[in-house]
């Protein structure tokens, strides 16, 4: 009944040093912290891991990384909208100009209602940016598409969240059996789950959220799309799905330090 | 930073020598020495402008009569005028058969936005233009007489415009969609003797395109005839004789017309309107030659065009861009028209595709509109014709090269700027020059172009005042209604003695690559269109709130948006509601242009010793610049209150999190709406003050505070809010103008699926939460294409007291009777929208008007309609079921919910937890239509689904058998099933699913 406790992941979590056949990192910037959670065989995800607690002078830095023409449109809203938007906009600059051995400004990024694809460039990548709390996430996949969502825990009360409608009975029901201790986390678990399969639809709120089915666990299927749980610091939940048909996920994750930029 | 193009040099190498080069070649005999450079020739056109101009008009080869000296006469730039011996006619120079060029290839492509395409050869038009201008005379409309055209841009405009040309009687053309008092201040100072109108898109406050028409006409006194250019009725009744100019052409007899006098070189060809800082639009008139002579030069010298291209440059009637492309017939160039809306990106790419364009002219907006969503021309149509883009209307930014060269191709992109004081361009392309990006490549010849400092000294590589400092033909001949000269002399020599002050900014190299920094006065460049703030304080005038305004240019990173400043009149304040009429009242008067982005309330405007409100102060402040007139300031003070307004009204708010108690603190006469909105924003973003126009996601809101403010909203306001809605339009501002719309049926019913109108409609009935979104996935795959509507409502009365389903049901009738007043429907209901789809088909059934069919989706019985033997039963199905995970139904849920929901003691918990006992509390009564019960399978049978309660008062029940438990009856996985077993009830063949075809399930 009880979805995978999030506290579980971290024992998931290994170097891919220690994995046989680890992938190795192919970043230019020396941080080599890639570590492989969920079965090996599945689908590869590569995520990276921004730590949005940065000073002005990270986000002149990152800033540097965004095209022309981008700038402005990350520079709206409030100073911490604006910088949490300019890091992560870097950190996908970075991490998609690795991918495609890019300088990051010259990583060609279209923005689609409001989300960012890539017009070109050869290879066909998924790419999906989630940033929640203090935790940015960046998402990647070869030739098939990829949603990530980070969200903090809230703690609120239970009967609201019902009354919000985004929950499906079935589970609502699930939730509502649950410890109020472990609920808080599920609910977060089970948001991004379903945020993280319609940001890789391209759709966004734009469909209900109450109309994807989540399932019980951290990890699992909904529809065509296969879901896995994030690693990210306590007090947050992340989930990534991939359009997929195998059945699990193999997720890269590695570190991101901004002011390491160069 | 500067990357040559190689398309303008390999295009150098692959085509015929430039224009430029032959005529390169003229200047250097009369030189007597090489120009080898642009900017030597460049130098010697301006340092011997009339040595220029003389060989100019010698080698374009244009029809004209008379002697070409003296070249130019009058003292001084401000009275300097050209070629007084020289005669010509302008439509002569544009239609006459030139050697080399068809007569019969097109010269004239005008595409409608319809799709319709009109095609004219140069003989065509030639003829068309000739019997337009007898009918035209035929009215008694000759030299010294004005007229008037309102009309989009298609060949009957262009014809029209021509024929006018023909007989030398000035025009001055503006679109049908600008409102009466844009229109009136433009074309009463022409006082017109004949109106030509094209009265598709015609439009006044809230009025026809008649009516908007009669109040022109009851404004403009001098007309004496209307001629109609569009096919509809002609007016009723008009205070003056409307006829169809097509008619009349018919009418007139084809003797060749009258004859196209060749008249003196300033003869009135056109009049324009440029917007002042003060007072009327400026009603410029250009003469016939030099429009002419400019026009031609930057088309063969600058942009190279022959005989072989084909031009469409994206502009209305009232842009001079349109005068300007029209002399692209006088070099045997075809010209290509539209006066379609621009729906997308695609839109003009396909226009340039499909008509085999060469040279397209666009502005720096639609290029980033394309660039911003994504487009790709190059790869989504065939662009292989175009060998040029030229760009103008506001400043052309860096990237949007870098974008043109890699998703349009590599051709030389042209960033010209000029104006429709000289009906021309003072920056243009160059053929021999590579494009820099983010730069205009030439400054045009002959005019002597300089950018220079306050005191009026020459600056290079600075950005400066835009000036021509030597005559030049292209100026107006005179302003209308200014007798003196006055206003011309302020118009454009009082800034710097003795030079034209153009009153944009730019900054010069020394190679002649410029680059355009937007306008230095008031006035205001809004998407190309100039715009005065005397034009938008002249509409606000009429709103008794408002009791002085002031229009102001503010630079954003993307270019520059409008910004009013309003100063209210004693009494009045300032709301959602005032903004949103100051806004519709200038988007009726004026046009979208006219509509500015952000409103500051201010207590006073800046104003000079002398009294005049000073625009340029206030610019400077609201783009945060240095006030560089601020002792000329009576009130210097106003401007810290500008600022401070401007702070508080754009969206940023940079003092984030500072308390900010006013703001806080509703405004007095803040609406219930605007309030309620207003603190379900503050409540779930955690701040004390918002902007109304700030953005819910700009302000830090995620996608999770959605759900959480839609319920919020829900709460205050105590009706669904989609979330389609919040979307939208996610600001304060935003959702109250969506919200103040009707809040009766239209939002009570919800389009799931449009259907075959000849059918009868399905009608759903939203769940305990009050919405219709759950039958989305089944309304998609029902075999039968019936038109299906959810019904959506609150729940709760204003009190806050839960409805009963009686009361739900009666209402949700009595909007249904009005929304389908006749015909037949049909209602289904999930769960408790089941119940209430039962209490309505009875309420309906005793008006008369039984549904066809009533399908109850797993509807359970209400405690209350169940005897107790009954609920004993349906108690211990219960507890079978929590034993059974499988079995798990409703109830539980419920049970265990409404115990969480017992801890807390707020009244939107209570609310809800009504859902669950109005359910409960309804007592059902018999109905005699027809019925179908789709039955869960995955349930405990029998006792459970207590069918026989249903059957006492249902006896036309029809059970069938759906997949799932209660609770994900409505999931996607299930809904082909579930659609197919509806489908059956719809089409009277329940029990029979085998022969009902469902759709694919459709993916993602």
């Amino acid at each position: 009944m009880a979805e995978r406790a999030s506290s579980a992941l971290p024992g998931a979590v290994r170097d891919a040093g220690e994995r046989p056949g680890g992938r190795p990192d192919d970043g230019p910037a020396g941080r080599r912290h890639a570590r492989t959670s969920g079965p090996p065989g599945g689908t590869v995800v590569r995520l990276w891991l921004v730590d949005l607690r940065a000073d002005a002078a990270v986000e002149n830095l990152a800033g540097s990384h965004l095209a022309e023409g981008e700038r402005w449109r990350v520079h709206r809203g409030t100073t911490a909208v604006r910088r949490r938007r300019v890091l992560l906009r870097a950190a996908l600059r970075e991490a998609a100009g690795r991918l495609l051995g890019v300088a990051p400004p010259d990583v060609p990024l279209v923005e689609v209602a409001g989300r960012p694809v890539l017009a070109d460039g050869g290879r066909d990548l998924g790419i999906s940016c989630s940033a929640g709390g203090r935790v940015g996430l960046v998402a990647i996949t070869e030739d098939t598409p990829v949603g990530v969502d980070v969200e903090p825990h809230r703690e609120e009360d239970f009967a609201s969240v019902l009354d919000e409608g985004w929950l499906a009975p079935a589970e609502a029901d699930r939730l509502v059996t649950l410890p109020p201790a472990l609920r808080v986390e599920a609910i977060t678990r089970c948001w991004t789950q379903k945020e993280a399969v319609l940001k890789g639809l391209g759709l966004g709120l734009h469909r209900h959220p109450a109309t994807v089915r989540t399932p019980r666990d951290a990890a699992g299927r909904i529809d065509e799309w296969a879901v896995d749980a994030v690693p990210v610091p306590a007090g947050h939940a992340a989930s990534v799905a991939v359009r997929t048909e195998r059945t699990g996920i193999e997720l890269v994750i590695e570190d991101l330090a901004l002011e390491g930029l160069r | 930073m500067t990357r040559p193009s190689t398309a303008a040099d390999g295009a150098t190498a692959t085509r015929r020598m430039p224009q430029i080069a032959e005529f390169r070649q003229l200047c250097e005999q009369r030189a007597g020495h090489s120009l080898t450079s642009p900017a030597e020739l460049h130098g010697w056109s301006v340092e011997h402008y009339q040595d220029f101009w003389r060989l100019f008009l010698d080698w374009s080869g244009l029809a004209w009569e008379g002697a070409a000296t003296p070249v130019c006469v009058g003292e001084g730039m401000e009275r300097a005028a050209f070629f007084p011996r020289v005669r010509l006619n302008y439509a002569e120079n544009l239609l006459r058969p030139l050697p080399g060029v068809d007569d019969d290839a097109p010269a004239l492509t005008s595409v409608h936005g319809s799709g319709d395409v009109e095609r004219l050869t140069r003989a065509e038009l030639r003829a068309a233009v000739s019997a337009t201008a007898g009918a035209i005379h035929g009215c008694g409309v000759g030299v010294g007489d004005r007229v008037a055209v309102i009309a989009p841009n298609s060949a009957r405009t262009v014809v029209t415009a021509l024929a006018l040309a023909a007989l030398g009687v000035p025009m001055a053309s503006a679109t049908p969609d600008m409102g009466p008092t844009a229109l009136v201040g433009r074309l009463e100072q022409v006082e017109p003797v004949l109106l030509v109108v094209d009265r598709t898109g015609m439009r006044g406050a809230g009025a026809g395109p008649d009516d908007a028409l009669a109040r022109l006409l009851d404004e403009l006194p001098t007309v004496r005839q209307v001629l109609v250019l569009d096919d509809g009725p002609l007016p009723e009744d008009p205070p003056v004789p409307a006829e169809r100019l097509g008619r009349l052409v018919d009418r007139t007899t084809a003797d060749g017309g009258p004859s196209w006098p060749r008249l003196p070189f300033d003869h009135p060809l056109w009049v324009m309107f440029s917007s002042g800082t003060t007072g009327p639009p400026k009603a410029m008139v250009h003469g016939a030659g030099g429009s002419l002579v400019e026009h031609v030069k930057e088309h063969r010298l600058h942009g190279d065009l022959r005989a072989d291209d084909v031009l469409y440059f994206h502009t209305t009637t009232a842009w001079m861009m349109w005068n300007w492309q029209l002399s692209a017939l006088a070099v045997g160039a075809q010209v290509v028209l539209y006066d379609g809306p621009v729906a997308g990106a695609a839109t003009l790419w396909q226009l340039v595709a499909d008509h085999g364009v060469t040279v397209f002219g666009t502005s720096p907006a639609y290029l980033q509109l394309c660039q911003d969503v994504g487009y790709r021309p190059a790869a989504k149509h065939d662009l292989g014709r175009l060998r040029a883009i030229l760009s103008t209307g506001a400043v052309l930014h860096d990237w949007q090269f870098d974008w043109v060269a890699r998703e349009v191709g590599p051709l030389p992109l042209q960033s010209i700027s000029g104006g429709t004081d000289i009906v021309g361009c003072f920056v243009l392309g160059h053929p021999e020059r590579p494009v820099e990006r983010g730069r205009c490549q030439s400054l045009g010849l002959g005019l002597d172009v300089a950018a220079v400092d306050a005191g009026g000294v020459p600056v290079l590589d600075e950005v400066g005042d835009l000036v021509c400092r030597r005559p030049f033909p292209s100026r107006p001949v005179c302003f209308l209604r200014d007798p003196s000269g006055r206003r011309f002399h302020d118009s454009y020599f009082a800034e710097h003695a003795g030079v034209w002050t153009h009153g944009d900014r730019i900054e010069i190299d020394r190679h002649g690559g410029s680059r355009m920094h937007g306008r230095a006065d008031g006035v205001l460049n809004v998407d190309g269109v100039r715009i005065g703030p005397a034009e938008i304080y002249r509409i606000l005038r009429g709103m008794p709130e408002i009791d002085d305004a002031m229009a102001v240019e503010q630079r954003t990173a993307d270019g520059s948006r409008l910004l009013l400043l309003a100063v209210l009149r004693p009494g009045h304040a300032y709301d959602d509601d005032l903004a949103t009429r100051i806004r519709a009242r200038l988007r009726a008067e004026g046009s979208a242009a006219h509509v500015p982005q952000v409103i500051a309330v201010v207590d006073e405007l800046p104003l000079t010793h002398n009294g005049k409100r000073s625009e340029r102060a206030a610019r400077d402040v609201v783009n945060g610049d240095p006030v560089r007139n601020l002792a000329a300031l009576r009130n210097p003070a106003a401007l810290e209150g500008i600022a401070a307004a401007v702070r508080a009204a754009t969206t940023d708010p940079a003092g984030e999190g500072a308390p900010d108690e006013d703001a806080a603190a509703p405004a007095p006469d803040e609406d219930a709406l605007t309030r309620a909105v207003s603190v379900a924003f503050r409540e779930v973003l955690g701040r004390r003050s918002l902007p109304p126009t700030a953005n819910f996601f700009d302000l830090g809101g995620t996608s999770r505070q959605c759900m959480t403010i839609l319920r919020r909203l829900r709460l205050e306001l105590r009706r669904p809010v989609p979330l389609a809605t919040f979307l939208a339009a996610p600001s304060i501002a935003g959702l109250v103008e969506a919200l103040r719309g009707p809040a009766g049926p239209s939002s009570r019913f919800v389009q799931l699926r449009a259907g075959d109108p000849g059918r009868t409609p399905l009608f759903v009935v939203h769940g305990v939460y009050g919405d219709a979104d759950a039958y989305r996935s089944m309304a998609e795959h029902l075999g039968v294409d019936v038109p299906v509507h959810g019904i959506e409502a609150s729940l709760m009365h204003d009190d806050g007291r839960a409805k009963t389903v009686a009361e739900i049901a009666a209402e949700h009738v009595a909007e249904l009777q009005r929304f389908v007043p006749t015909g037949r429907l049909s209602l289904a209901g999930y769960s408790f929208g089941g119940l209430v789809a039962l209490e309505m088909a009875r309420q309906l059934a005793a008006v008369g008007r039984q549904p066809a069919h009533l399908v109850l989706l797993d509807v359970r019985p209400p405690r209350a309609s169940l005897t107790p033997a009954q609920l004993r039963l349906r108690r211990l199905s219960s507890t079978v079921a929590m034993l059974l995970p499988a079995f798990r139904d409703y109830t539980v849920r419920q049970a265990l919910s409404d115990r969480v929901r017992r801890r807390g003691p707020s009244s939107d918990r209570k609310a809800l937890r009504g859902g669950v006992h109005v359910f409960h509390d309804y007592r059902w009564g018999r109905y005699e239509g027809p019925v179908t019960y789709c039955r869960a399978r995955t349930r405990v049978p029998v006792i459970m689904n207590q069918l026989f309660a249903w059957r006492t008062v249902l006896p036309r029940m029809t059970v069938v058998d759906v997949p799932g438990a209660h609770d994900d009856l409505m999931a996607g996985k299930h809904a082909p099933t579930l659609a197919a077993q509806v489908t059956a009830a719809l089409t009277g063949s329940a029990d029979r699913p085998a022969g009902v075809r469902t759709r694919p399930r459709a993916t993602g």
